[in-house]
């Protein structure tokens, strides 16, 4: 049995530049894998290395997604395939395209019962996609799974922690797993395994490839921008660390919060 | 055949019912909809949530022991199949999450999770939602109906409503799912040791603290000052020093407080939309150039450690 994991190959939130109009440009920003991603790709991948079968990461998005810095780094990661779903019009997919052409890529793969997604991704963060994955697919779905190991052929136990409560559950397969960022460290790729990565195979396919014809926004982007923020003073305090401190105490107590 | 346009409210938290209401009649300011909330739970919560004023309650009793609160999927899903409601209203928890995604998946609609804020366009009903992890707000306008949201907490003001006529109660049986998973234990959780949103003061620890033991060092600082212990995310979700409830930014706490003091925090976008609502901002680095400083009302560069005592010493002269 093969494992799924999806990720978001998204714009770095921490390169985004905010215009003095508070405008928003991904223009420059380095894309990568979600940081919400990559527990549950290292999640897959000890379960294969364990139980066999092959971790097959899986993508879609705009051809900004199609890089082979990128495409190594997963590949280093332990996933023995990358798929790629490439199409300009995923560029602003929202929450139903992207799990409509993720279900329909998962599919058409053979063998695979299990699919393991990020908490959120890492640019939008809807939190929503392995749940409609999963539902798209007539999988089971489950989210904030924070342990997961298999008891027997087709039944996995997993640990689930919600707002109150923590929960041991055994998921029959097929299922759709979103796990919490803290369910395992991922690794570090060791200099084997990125020689090895560019070895393994990448497949690229088309919105045709998977069976979608036509991919209509479901929503409409109306604007972007930076939140508005509160203005400060700026007041950086000088001199020795006692005379910094005892101007910061008088400063607090002329503003009334001390 | 429809209802009267219908809005739906749906949460298992029933404490979060009245904000979701609270939405729901901003998005009906025109009067045209009805609104209707889905209560789990008993003849106590079906009251509670009558007195929001809601125009009806589907009111499904219990969720059979040994399944899953997130199991009433089936029931809800007919619910909505029957009524078709315009509007689907859902409390941002885990399990809302999940319902949520699973009735996007199976009406071909997109969710727009943790609104923030509404607003009437020419075209229709759009909703603010952050993204780039607090760095971007984006406003969009969903073209399918019915329309399904997850309201993040604390952003709609719950009413009790006085002279409501009293919401028809519509009892709903609970519908085997047709797949579950089988609960094999369940744990309560540790209650929250804080609610950094109601803090009154709160110092914040970034990765500028070099061990977990220097955390008590902090304590001492926080209880002269009578403040809260906070942290960045990292220090609680990496290090796992500080439980989750700590820490402030995009998915942990957002504070109101009149004091943040940040100690070794750089100021990253995720942690500082956190602290927005925040009166008067410190923040204490050893770099100059760490982007606190710039939303910052007063900032001292220096080494935390030195910075620390001295203002245990000046706090205890004061």
């Amino acid at each position: 049995m093969n494992i799924v994991v999806c990720v978001k190959i998204a714009p770095d939130p921490e390169d985004l530049e905010i215009g003095s109009d508070g405008s928003v440009s991904t223009a420059h920003a380095e894309w990568s894998i979600g940081g919400f991603d990559l527990p549950a790709l290292e999640a897959g991948v000890r379960l294969a290395e364990i139980h066999g079968g092959k971790v097959i990461a899986l993508s879609a998005g705009p051809s900004s997604i199609n890089q082979s810095k990128i495409k190594k780094d997963i590949l280093s990661r332990g996933a023995d395939e990358l798929v790629l779903v490439v199409d300009e019009t995923l560029q602003d997919a929202s929450t139903a395209e992207t799990a409509r052409v993720l279900a329909a890529a998962i599919h058409k793969m053979e063998d695979v019962q299990l699919a393991f997604f990020g908490e959120g991704s890492a640019d939008l963060y809807f939190q929503q996609t392995g749940a409609q994955v999963g539902e798209r697919l007539g999988w089971l779905c489950l989210n904030a799974v924070q342990d997961v190991r298999f008891i027997e052929h087709g039944m996995l136990e997993i640990q689930r922690t919600l707002d109150v409560e923590m929960q041991v559950l055994d998921v029959p397969l097929p299922a759709a797993l979103s796990v919490t960022s803290d369910i395992c460290e991922p690794r570090l790729a060791s200099m084997r395994a990125i020689l090895q990565a560019s070895r393994k195979p990448v497949i690229e396919w088309s919105l045709a490839d998977i069976g979608i014809e036509n991919l209509a926004a479901s929503v409409e982007i109306l604007a972007v921008q930076a939140p508005p923020r509160t203005s400060r003073k700026g007041v950086v305090l000088g001199g020795s660390v006692e005379e910094a401190v005892r101007s910061l105490l008088n400063n607090l107590k002329k503003e009334g919060v001390l | 055949m429809s209802d009267q346009n219908q809005i739906f409210v749906i949460s298992e938290e029933v404490s979060l019912i009245g904000e979701l209401v609270s939405a729901a009649r901003q998005l009906n300011n025109d009067g045209f909809s009805t609104i209707a909330a889905v209560v789990i739970g008993d003849q106590s919560d079906v009251q509670r949530v009558g007195s929001f004023a809601v125009d009806q309650i589907y009111w499904i009793e219990q969720v059979p022991e040994g399944y899953l609160v997130e199991d009433v999927f089936l029931t809800l899903w007919e619910l909505v199949n029957q009524h078709k409601p315009t509007v689907v209203l859902i409390g941002a928890t885990t399990s809302g999450r999940l319902i949520c995604g699973r009735l996007a998946a199976r009406l071909d609609v997109s969710a727009i999770t943790d609104v923030r804020s509404f607003e009437q366009v020419k075209d229709g009903l759009a909703a603010r939602h952050m993204i780039f992890a607090g760095g971007a707000e984006r406003l969009e306008r969903p073209r399918r109906l019915p329309v399904l949201f997850t309201i993040a907490k604390g952003q709609f003001e719950a009413d009790i409503v006085q002279s409501h006529t009293a919401p028809q109660v519509i009892p709903v049986p609970f519908r085997l799912p047709e797949k579950r998973a089988i609960l094999r234990e369940r744990k309560d959780l540790p209650p929250l040791s804080v609610n950094l949103a109601e803090a009154k003061r709160v110092i914040c620890l970034g990765r500028g603290i070099a061990h977990q033991e220097d955390v008590a060092q902090v304590e001492q600082l926080a209880q002269v000052l009578g403040a809260e212990i906070a942290c960045t995310r990292p220090l609680s979700e990496g290090l796992g020093w500080l439980p989750r409830e700590r820490y402030i930014g995009i998915s942990g706490a957002y504070i109101k407080s009149d004091l943040y003091l940040g100690l070794g925090v750089s100021g990253q976008v995720q942690h500082t939309i956190g602290i927005t609502n925040a009166r008067v901002v410190v923040a204490v680095n050893r770099d100059p150039d760490a982007p606190i400083f710039k939303q910052a009302d007063y900032g001292i560069v220096a080494d935390l450690y030195e910075v620390v005592p001295a203002l245990i010493q000046g706090l205890h002269e004061a």
